[in-house]
């Protein structure tokens, strides 16, 4: 029985063992298969999620707003240079040939236009000239069928783009749109049988593996370009076997799910370029933009091969790096192309002799910050910071970029002028320095072209144009003049004397910003001349509830009392606001809207929101012609005359501002075309030590000489319901020059309630004058 | 006494008709010394400069003239076109083509950008009224008609289309 035992024993072990064996090998394989293939469908359904959702974060980008040139139109020549170059435009010294490509001489600018592309418009760039002279352009003319343009637009310029934490760049493009030079270039620099494998080559790993063997070093990486896009796409960058492991099989998933032409876009679309600051480069749209100025369809294949060269270092082949070893990296995909038969020996040779020619590193910060903030409170109400940050969308705003800059110039400028001209506002300390705010709009549509909100963004985020509240002082006064006209005409005579005013048991008396001899003066005199006096005597005679009235309309957010110095601006308010406002004066009483945003489209070009000008009546167009004449009169012959000394020979309508102790020094000015509203002042109320028309006043010159092309030299004509009459400067009354008014002139008034009655202080010298005049009448 | 005092009245009458007559309109010869009037500034110091109507510059807004005594009211301007009337004339047809093609967002843009070039046209005002219309707001619509009314009113074939514009704007719910 025991042997028997034993011999069955004998005969099972040998027979048992390697079942076993095996058993426990299937189970195993089972197993490992079973848990391979729930991970890799863990990792399907990952890569799913990812593709079905959005595959990048594209930053949203603002631009300004289009640019439109004409003949005839005045320029300002280093302003719109720059604007050009701003567009991204090389400067070649030859005829442009490709898109992007500018030639500047002394008395042209030929360009190879960009494509624009709006939700107006799909336009295909072409080559144009631009002849001028010093002061206008004479003529655009496309180069290509010597069409004379009446008009041309220039594409909207980047002004920020709104990044995520991850801070890429990137511009998507098509795989159809991605020549085949690059694809070539691509393939041979980093996977030349993409085609053929899928997903994990292994005779490109033995390669590589042979190649690293025999230099004793990484020499060759053998990874394919989908395992590449599953890394940088998936995974993080540590180097395990686990990853690799988890590489390999996202690799395979990756082919078993998508086309070759589909994993090839992703990659291209994905691929890391460089770096431009604190950005990342990212695909080739963004990297053709980057390195050359230009969209990927417009490539060369030399700079398809610089491309491709980058991917294995981008910041140390980057020809803004070293220019050199770039070439030599360049070179080396050339030769990779023709040894895979992707272009032939002359043109191996025609490429590898071009030189390493690149669009220019552009540092590009935040442009118009200021604005740019004002816009981003606006948009937040629209859209989560994050979808800002991913969704792509492009942001087309008012912003005018050569306004823009001259703003900023002029501000700068005036504000260091004011300093060395009165070293007592010279502050050390940058957060209490002498600090100014410039908004510059265009009455009729209420488009925003400019907004400075501060001397320098890095020192001092606070948006004064669009948030501080300061005392308006004088640039009050023609709210109230608009008041009295429902009673008075711009020829009543107001009592420019010293006078006590009692106001809730307190006593007031308003004094002159300069001492005047003159006790008793008209409405237009007491505006230009800017007189506390009699403003307040005007107030207190239209009576103050009125006042408040009238300026409702307006929508100042300010709430504002009946209180007499109401009509010397004694309530604190925003600039952007009070620019608005003088709007209406210039807009033939409509009050415009104040727009920044003109409209968002996403990244397929839908458009999503589109704002238009809006305006809403505020005064009769009557009224706003009255004041906008008194407004000239102060620049032609009262507080702001020193205008005329600056450049400024145009018709233009101002008021200065200066308040108590001159805490806030102002100027607003405007023209049928512009309106620009400048203040000067400290943070804490500081003096200045500088009326309106010396501290704000030169600004608004510099400024708005420096854009001659919104100065039309056009001029506001009388509507309808406004009537001139000559009249006796001292009575206001219609004037009898030939019956001893002394000083007559000429004034405009509203037809209801222009002046019938004739002087009557100089009436007595004729004797039955007022027979005569009956007579006369009667008969007429 | 009473006579003469008579005669004088019908000399002085007769005198005042002759005048009269005349057109009274020829400029007495300014005095040497005015009556004082201790309470008026010296002329000098009040420093208005005569207005003057708003012609010469070349691309002045053309308006009718306004209501009003012809002989008070301010001439209208000779209108030359200008560079920026030209450019702005381009947009305008570009607006109007949108509006034919039943697009008011898109001839809104054209109309703003018209009008930020020239904005003394009464007639991009109208077609922005037209576009207003389109997109149904009566509101904007109202006030866009109303300013083309101001600035065409001296044009009686526009006149009536801004009129005939009104009714039809009054119409919309």
């Amino acid at each position: 029985m025991k042997k028997k035992t034993r011999k069955k024993l004998k005969k099972s072990v040998p027979k048992k063992w390697p079942w076993r064996i095996f058993k426990f090998t299937l189970t195993i394989c089972i197993l490992a298969s079973v848990c391979i293939a729930v991970y890799m469908f863990y990792l399907f359904v990952g890569i799913e999620d990812r593709f079905a959702s959005r595959r990048w974060s594209i930053p949203s980008t603002v631009y300004s707003d289009i640019t439109l040139l004409y003949p005839g139109e005045r320029i300002n020549k280093p302003l719109f240079l720059s604007k050009l170059s701003r567009l991204d435009y090389r400067s070649v010294d030859r005829i442009p040939k490709t898109k992007g490509e500018i030639q500047i001489r002394e008395d042209s600018v030929a360009i190879f236009l960009n494509d624009l592309k709006t939700s107006q418009q799909n336009r295909e760039g072409f080559p144009v000239i631009i002849r001028y002279d010093n002061e206008s352009i004479r003529s655009i003319t496309r180069m290509d069928t010597q069409e004379n343009l009446p008009l041309l637009e220039l594409e909207p310029e980047n002004i920020m783009l709104f990044f995520g934490s991850q801070r890429e760049k990137r511009q998507l493009v098509s795989i159809h749109d991605v020549p085949q030079h690059l694809v070539h270039a691509l393939l041979a620099a980093e996977d030349n049988r993409f085609f053929k494998h899928h997903g994990v080559d292994p005779k490109g790993l033995l390669r590589a593996l042979l190649v690293n063997l025999r230099h004793g070093s990484v020499r060759q990486g053998g990874s394919t370009l989908t395992q590449q896009l599953a890394k940088n796409y998936f995974l993080t960058p540590e180097r395990t076997l686990a990853r690799k492991f988890k590489e390999l099989l996202i690799a395979l998933l990756l082919e078993a799910r998508f086309q070759k032409e589909e994993i090839l876009e992703i990659y291209l679309n994905e691929i890391y370029f460089g770096q431009k600051g604190s950005v990342s480069i990212n695909g080739v749209g963004e990297a053709a933009s980057f390195y050359f100025g230009k969209p990927v369809n417009d490539l060369k294949p030399g700079e398809s091969a610089i491309l491709a060269g980058l991917i294995k270092g981008p910041n140390r082949y980057s020809p803004y790096v070293d220019k050199e070893r770039c070439r030599n990296r360049r070179n080396w995909v050339l030769e990779a192309m023709y040894d895979n038969k992707w272009i032939s020996a002359g043109e191996l040779k025609k490429y590898k002799s071009q030189p390493v020619e690149t669009s220019g590193y552009r540092v590009s910060g935040k442009k118009a910050p200021y604005f740019v903030d004002y816009l981003s409170e606006q948009l937040t109400t629209l859209y989560s910071a994050s979808d800002l940050a991913s969704l792509g969308l492009s942001i087309y705003t008012t912003l005018d970029t050569q306004v823009q800059m001259a703003a900023e110039e002029a501000l700068e400028n005036g504000l260091t002028r004011l300093e060395k001209t009165n070293p007592k506002l010279h502050r050390d300390d940058p957060s209490r320095k002498l600090q100014g705010a410039v908004v510059v709009m265009q009455p009729k549509t209420g488009h925003i072209l400019a907004m400075v909100g501060g001397r320098s963004y890095v020192e001092s985020q606070f948006n004064r144009a669009a948030k501080a509240r300061r005392q308006p002082g004088s640039l009050f006064k023609p709210f109230a003049a608009v008041a009295a006209l429902d009673k008075f005409t711009l020829a009543t005579r107001l009592s420019n004397a010293p006078k006590t005013y009692e106001y809730e048991n307190k006593k007031w008396s308003p004094d002159n910003f300069a001492p005047s001899r003159e006790l008793d003066v008209s409405l237009r005199t007491a505006v230009q001349q800017s007189y506390n006096r009699a403003t307040v005597d005007l107030a207190m005679r239209t009576g103050l509830d009125h006042i408040l009235d009238v300026i409702k309309p307006f929508e100042f957010t300010t709430p504002m009392k009946p209180y007499p110095s109401l009509a010397l601006g004694s309530f604190e308010m925003v600039p952007l606001e009070m620019t608005r406002a003088y709007c209406a004066f210039a807009a033939d009483g409509v009050l415009p809207y104040p727009l920044s945003l003109k409209e968002i489209m996403d990244e397929t070009g839908a458009l999503l929101e589109q704002h238009h000008m809006k305006i809403e009546r505020a005064i009769s167009p009557e009224k706003a012609f009255l004041v906008t004449d008194v407004l000239r009169s102060v620049v032609d012959g009262g507080t702001a005359k020193s205008l005329r000394s600056k450049g400024i020979w145009f018709p233009v309508a101002g008021k200065t501002g200066t308040t108590n102790d001159y805490r806030d020094a102002w100027f607003v000015g405007y023209t049928p075309d512009i309106l620009a509203l400048v203040w000067v002042g400290f943070d804490n109320g500081d003096p200045v030590y500088a009326s309106g028309g010396s501290a704000a006043l030169p600004i608004w010159a510099d400024l708005v000489r420096s854009i001659p092309q919104y100065v039309s030299e056009s001029w506001f004509n009388a509507p309808p319901g406004v009537v001139q009459k000559e009249i006796c400067l001292a009575s206001g009354m219609l004037a009898r020059p030939e019956h001893g008014c002394p000083v007559t002139i000429k004034e405009y008034f509203l037809t209801d309630n222009a002046p019938h009655e004739v002087c009557t202080l100089h009436g007595s010298m004729v004797p039955f004058e007022n027979w005569i005049r009956r007579i006369r009448e009667f008969v007429e | 006494m009473l006579s003469k005092l008579k005669q004088q009245t019908i000399v002085f009458l007769w005198v005042g008709i002759i005048l009269f007559a005349s057109g009274c309109s020829m400029k007495r010869p300014a005095p040497e010394t005015f009556p004082e009037k201790s309470h008026l500034p010296p002329p000098k110091q009040e420093s208005i400069k005569p207005v003057s109507p708003p012609s010469g510059p070349s691309q002045a807004v053309q308006l009718p003239k306004p209501a009003g005594p012809s002989d008070d009211a301010p001439s209208s301007p000779v209108v030359k076109p200008s560079a920026r009337m030209m450019a702005s004339a381009n947009l305008v047809d570009q607006g109007k083509d949108y509006l034919d093609k039943g697009k008011p967002d898109r001839a809104l843009r054209a109309f703003e950008r018209a009008l930020s070039l020239y904005s003394g046209d009464g007639e991009i005002y109208y077609y922005m009224a037209e576009a207003w219309m389109m997109k149904k707001n009566k509101h904007q619509a109202l006030e866009f008609n109303r300013l083309a009314g101001m600035y065409l009113s001296g044009n009686y074939l526009w006149s009536d289309k801004v009129a005939e514009q009104q009714k039809r704007i009054k119409q919309l719910p």
